[in-house]
């Protein structure tokens, strides 16, 4: 009985030192459990109050709006990633040019398209990405979206286009593909190599292709521009995104399918044929698109300010 | 002694999960508006009614998720807005992304070169050959790319643009 007393006495003293440093523990756990609540809180900030408010002309602007100056650790994340996209894609650009040629001969086209193209990008998801728009020397129809914002269309498409809001569909196609990241995703060079990677590409003395550098991610990258083409799921998608992002902006966002089927009609295939699935099959899913997204038809601009500035700036090619 | 220490460690994991669980239901989910303007829709169609208009930066609660578009909540107003145009986190521009430490483009060239020679010497490449090879199929034009990037337009330019279309003005209410 003694002993059973003490027993139960020393543990009855311990489970009370015990509680005690339990409850030290606690208040541990607690400032823990509330620091990560307090910090929970301080990275949501309260809806539509960050900033000051913005201007409001017909007083239908919702929310608050500015870029943020307070960068995370995601943005460091995405900082890498778009210089990454950026020097990629500036390698890319130079050797389509090396290759093909820049048509550089109409500096107010040029400007014309980065303001088209520049218009569109303002409004769409990526304000981390400058877009830049160039014209490349072929009488060939195709234009070609880089990682990191260069866009180039040929001076054979230009020429084939009737309206700004073509071109607005045509050069909204190409951001979708850039701010979706499709072709970067296919070709990125890894960041890592693992120790596994390491020993093959030792071992096999380069007959392995496990390796990953920028020169194989541009090699790689215009091989999917001039040969093969990217998926055809990936291009159905951007001619998705593409009329989403055309009619956002206020174009029709029916006039990707004007152009393609206007391809289509005069026989027009060539590079692009090689490189993208066939018109007919894009027009009939874009048509489904719009039907399902019940999008109008029209154009909500002043049309007459539109076809005036596209066929001033057009004039000097298709002369 | 022991059986009593690990059911107070047992009970200090039940309170900190608790306590997690409940701090995480009430952190409210937030996109931010990407777009330098974008539309609040009445529906979860690109060609639904405008229920308001929202701007970059602008952060919007969550209700609920439907395909690709969210539901949102901002100053008591409720709407639709795509995927395409939002993101979970907040816009920063191409000139502050420059002043992220450790991204400066020179220092990506540097660490990518750095790379290429590694992967060129396992594969046992002298230089010569190597530039050879890639000479060979395509040719570059940085001249080119340069130029173009020295040709580009301001935003006032892209705005002035816009406004003399006078684009979205007659969108439906």
């Amino acid at each position: 009985m003694i002993g059973s007393n003490t027993n139960s006495n020393t543990e009855r003293v311990f489970f009370k030192s015990g509680t005690k440093i339990c409850l030290k523990g606690n208040r541990l756990w607690a400032c823990l459990v509330l620091s990560v609540i307090a910090l929970s809180c301080s990275s949501t900030p309260p809806v539509g109050t960050e900033g000051t408010l913005a201007p409001s002309k017909a007083g239908k602007v919702l929310g608050a709006s500015k870029e943020t100056s307070n960068l995370t650790a995601e943005h460091k994340n995405l900082a890498q990633e778009v210089e990454e996209e950026v020097v990629i894609g500036k390698a890319l650009a130079a050797k389509l040019f090396g290759t093909i040629g820049s048509y550089d001969r109409d500096p107010a086209l040029l400007k014309y398209l980065n303001l088209v193209g520049s218009n569109l990008a303002f409004q769409m998801g990526r304000p981390e990405i400058k877009f830049y728009f160039g014209i490349l020397d072929t009488e060939e129809q195709n234009a070609f979206a880089l990682p990191g914002g260069y866009i180039l269309v040929t001076k054979g498409l230009l020429k084939k286009l009737q309206s700004e809001s073509e071109l607005a569909n045509v050069l909204a196609h190409e951001i979708a593909h850039i701010n979706l990241r499709h072709m970067y995703k296919d070709i990125k060079p890894k960041r890592t190599v693992s120790g596994t990677e390491s020993l093959v590409r030792i071992l096999s003395r380069g007959k392995s292709d496990i390796s990953s550098s920028l020169t194989q991610a541009i090699n790689k990258g215009m091989t999917l521009l001039l040969e093969t083409g990217i998926s055809h799921n990936l291009e159905y998608e951007a001619d998705e995104v593409g009329i989403l992002y055309a009619y956002q902006a206020g174009y029709n966002a029916n006039d990707l399918g004007v152009v393609l089927g206007r391809l289509e009609k005069e026989h027009i295939g060539g590079m692009m044929s090689k490189t993208h699935p066939a018109f007919g099959e894009r027009i009939k899913k874009l048509d489904f698109i719009i039907e399902q997204n019940q999008i109008p038809k029209i154009l909500r601009a002043r049309g007459e300010v539109l076809q005036n500035r596209f066929e001033t700036s057009q004039a000097k090619i298709v002369k | 002694m022991k059986k009593n220490t690990h059911i107070g460690i047992f009970r200090k994991g039940l309170n900190t999960l608790f306590l997690l669980i409940v701090s995480y239901s009430w952190a409210e989910e937030v996109v931010f508006v990407q777009a330098e303007k974008t539309k609040l829709l009445v529906d979860s169609k690109m060609g639904s009614a405008v229920a308001g208009e929202v701007t970059r930066g602008t952060s919007l609660k969550v209700l609920e998720l439907k395909g690709g578009w969210y539901k949102v909540e901002v100053e008591g107003k409720t709407g639709f807005i795509s995927k395409l145009f939002v993101s979970k986190t907040a816009p920063v521009g191409v000139a502050q992304l420059k002043n992220v430490e450790g991204a400066s483009e020179e220092k990506m060239a540097r660490k990518r070169s750095s790379n290429y020679s590694v992967s060129a010497a396992t594969r046992g490449l002298q230089t010569g050959s190597r530039n050879r090879n890639n000479q060979e199929k395509y040719r570059s034009n940085n001249k080119a790319v340069e130029d173009l990037e020295n040709a580009q337009v301001t935003s006032e330019e892209v705005h002035q643009f816009q406004e003399d279309a006078e684009f979205n003005k007659n969108d439906r209410k």
